[in-house]
């Protein structure tokens, strides 16, 4: 939230003689509360091996890196992961995601001879390269599938979702993009916009 | 023991609005609600950020299916709002086998009404004279004329946003400013209505939010998640309105953690409620000269099912046999979606609690071959955000910077479908199941029939029809619904009519057995047409009301 729309929202309570102090101290406090960050420190991890863990912060931060804004690793997206690892997901779920970054390594080893965490950078790049590519070649077929809008229940299961790569970048997105960094800092959240505007230009492309 | 005026069961849309209107006449009101007190400052939670949840709104996936199995369906029973959410292991009910039920509830001061999805439509002539006209139904006992003025006081005070369009099939309401279509859908306004000769119309949402100061209450700050309150009061709900307006009258007592096993009844008259103490499991008695029943449908019809007696060995005020039956929901769920390469430059500012609404089309000027009755479409038009990654190639700088930035604009329509009235789509009480107060749970039995499914099968096409006459692309149609129950319009378990042989109530929402005993709720709808029907429940209520205080002025209940 910017400090414009705030006033905004205080020009708009405080218009309201009947409404009392309390809906607009809560409402000038939301900007207050959702920049004392909630991120708590770093937990111990309860799923994720410390090797697992290192794995993951590398994947995560090559694919949302650090730019002018925080990556996925300032914003804790591999704590997050293993909290849905450990309470979140179920034990088929778990042991495929946990199998995907051990395999990591065993791309690594055949192509480089070298774990997935020890390989250089652009060794590193390269292994998220063909994972991405094999993703979106699993992404195509899905798209190109059959599907019947009369029997939507039954359609064959996505492919792509099974691939480790998918579920690594899709929980990195989640974790990113709803982090306290991500929304206000990546995204610049409007908390309280404090209008309906149907129809505006983009600015920066936002 | 001290005799109220009133005893209002029910705390939601209808039971707040009869709590107001009660007290407001001066009648010595005592409010009775199954759940806890809700208190906005503290409750509430809509600006509760993702960060703030431990599962950044994925929500709590094994608490939900051990404790909220049913509820979690419903798409406000999210991270910060389950706990408006029942618990359904409390509250069990039996689901015919093969026929899922999804039946969804909020037990606390203000009901389902903290959590509701606030669009408000007016019925017309075309629904109220649908059962006479093509014989599917009993005939209403009012027709719009009678219900018109009490559509226009409630709204008067709810606070209705919407656009004047002038229709016949969808009356205006006394509204609000609308919250304008944004950029696409005003292209597809224009470009659907030039295609059929403007017999379909792209409309605002028509919404019980606030887009001006009304009556106390704030406009509308665009923070977007509604169903987990609302600090400002900007939308209708019980909490945010009726109830406070009950309240400064001094005439109400509001209990809360009151369960309503049954009505008492003597000698031709309800004498008051049999109460269950949600957290002590006590018995309290409640005396009343009217009993008035606003508990949400199956409750209410779940409480006269229980009410038993030697009189009404099936029901209370069951002399009909209609108590429990020609239970109603609307289809949903069927629809389209399609993207646009358009207006990219161009995007959209706050998080608009509503979209758009197209008016039934179907058998308002000429009938079907193949289904009586119709449906109205909501949707509307977005940019895609950073989910879209997950379908996407790609990652790294430049990735990370297309996420962060809206993608394609996108449009999804779908329909709220009418459903008939078939006497075994019904309830009855369960021999063996009880709820955790000892209470017995209803055995739920529905399921869509030929006219449902045939109607939903052409909604389907015709919103794929309607987004290509706007220049989608990439159109999925989706042609299969939703159980019922899930789209939260459960109605018709006490159905109004002329007829006390087919019918429970009359067209004051009185029971036709039992004069001092009143429904408010969904229960008394005698067709379900194909609007969100709370407008119309409030409207229903408050005139009802009036006739209550009419009667008890004259010394006829």
């Amino acid at each position: 939230m910017n400090r414009r729309d705030a006033l905004q929202v205080f020009a708009i309570t405080a218009t309201t003689p009947l409404l009392g102090a309390s809906p607009f101290n809560h409402l000038i406090n939301i900007g207050r509360s959702v920049r004392q960050t909630m991120t708590a420190e770093p937990t111990a991890l309860r799923t994720l091996a410390p090797t697992q863990a290192h794995s993951m912060r590398v994947l995560a931060e090559i694919i949302i890196p650090a730019t002018e804004t925080p990556g996925a690793n300032e914003a804790g997206v591999t704590d997050f992961i293993d909290t849905l690892l450990t309470d979140w997901m179920r034990a088929e779920e778990r042991d495929a995601f946990l199998r995907g970054i051990d395999d990591l390594n065993q791309r690594t080893q055949a192509n480089f001879d070298t774990p997935f965490t020890e390989c250089s950078e652009s060794q590193q790049l390269q292994t998220t390269i063909s994972m991405d590519a094999e993703v979106a070649q699993l992404l195509a077929i899905d798209r190109a599938a059959p599907y019947d809008p009369y029997n939507v229940n039954n359609r064959a299961k996505d492919k792509a979702p099974r691939h480790f790569f998918y579920q690594a970048k899709r929980w990195t997105l989640v974790g990113y993009f709803t982090s306290e960094v991500g929304m206000t800092e990546e995204l610049q959240h409007d908390f309280l916009p404090g209008k309906w505007d149907p129809c505006r230009a983009l600015e920066d492309g936002r | 023991m001290k005799v109220y005026d009133a005893i209002v069961v029910g705390t939601g849309i209808t039971g707040g609005w009869a709590a107001k209107e009660l007290s407001e006449a001066g009648l010595d009101t005592l409010v009775l609600e199954a759940g806890p007190m809700i208190i906005p400052e503290r409750d509430y939670v809509e600006h509760e950020p993702p960060f703030a949840k431990r599962f950044r709104g994925l929500r709590d996936r094994r608490k939900q299916s051990e404790r909220q199995a049913i509820q979690k369906e419903c798409y406000a029973c999210d991270e910060s709002a389950e706990k408006f959410f029942v618990d359904d292991v409390d509250n069990p009910y039996v689901q015919a086998e093969d026929k899922p039920f999804l039946w969804i509830r909020g037990r606390q001061v203000g009901g389902k009404s903290i959590m509701w999805e606030r669009q408000s439509y007016r019925l017309s002539d075309i629904d109220f004279g649908a059962p006479a006209r093509d014989g599917f139904g009993i005939d209403w006992p009012l027709r719009y004329a009678d219900l018109q003025p009490w559509y226009d006081y409630v709204e008067r005070f709810a606070g209705i946003s919407g656009q004047a369009e002038g229709l016949y099939q969808l009356p205006d309401s006394k509204f609000l400013p609308a919250m304008p279509l944004n950029c696409v859908e005003e292209y597809s306004r224009e470009a659907i209505g030039k295609a059929w000769g403007g017999k379909r119309i792209i409309t605002p949402g028509r919404t019980a939010t606030l887009t001006r100061d009304h009556n106390g209450r704030s406009a509308c700050h665009y923070c977007g998640p509604c169903h987990r309150g609302c600090i400002t009061k900007s939308y209708f709900s019980s909490l945010n309105a009726t109830l406070p307006a009950a309240a400064a009258t001094g005439k109400m007592t509001l209990r809360p953690n009151s369960v309503v096993r049954h009505v008492t009844y003597a000698d031709g008259k309800a004498t008051g409620v049999l109460v269950i103490d949600r957290e002590s499991g006590e018995s309290i008695e409640f005396r009343g000269r009217v009993v008035v029943l606003g508990a949400a449908a199956l409750e209410s019809s779940r409480i006269l099912l229980n009410s038993a007696n030697s009189t009404f060995p099936d029901g209370l005020a069951n002399s009909s046999g209609a108590l429990g039956r020609y239970l109603m929901d609307h289809t949903m769920s069927v629809g389209a979606a399609g993207t646009f390469d358009g207006w990219a430059d161009q995007t959209t500012t706050g998080y608009r609690p509503n979209g758009v609404y197209i008016p039934r089309f179907r058998n308002v000027w000429s009938q079907h071959p193949d289904f009586v009755r119709g449906y109205g479409y909501q949707g509307g038009a977005s940019r895609l955000d950073w989910n879209r990654g997950m379908r996407e190639a790609g990652f790294g700088v430049d990735f990370k910077r297309a996420m962060s930035r809206p993608g394609k604009w996108q449009m999804n329509i779908s329909a709220w479908g009418e459903c008939l009235p078939y006497a075994d789509n019904r309830i009855v009480l369960d021999p063996n199941v009880v709820d955790a107060w000892g209470i017995p749970v209803l055995r739920i039995q529905m399921h869509w029939r030929e006219n449902e499914l045939v109607m939903q099968r052409d909604a389907a096409e015709q919103a794929a029809e309607m987004l290509e006459a706007a220049g989608a692309k990439d159109i999925r149609m989706n042609a299969v619904g939703t159980p019922p129950g899930l789209c939260i319009h459960e109605m018709g378990t006490t159905r109004m009519g002329r007829d006390p042989r087919t019918s429970v109530l009359n067209g004051y929402n009185q029971c036709h057995d039992v004069k001092n005993l009143f429904v408010v709720d969904g229960g008394a709808m005698t067709s379900s047409a194909c609007q969100n029907p709370s407008l119309t429940y409030m409207a229903l209520t408050a005139r009802a009301c009036n006739h209550i205080i009419d009667r008890l002025k004259r010394f006829e209940l």
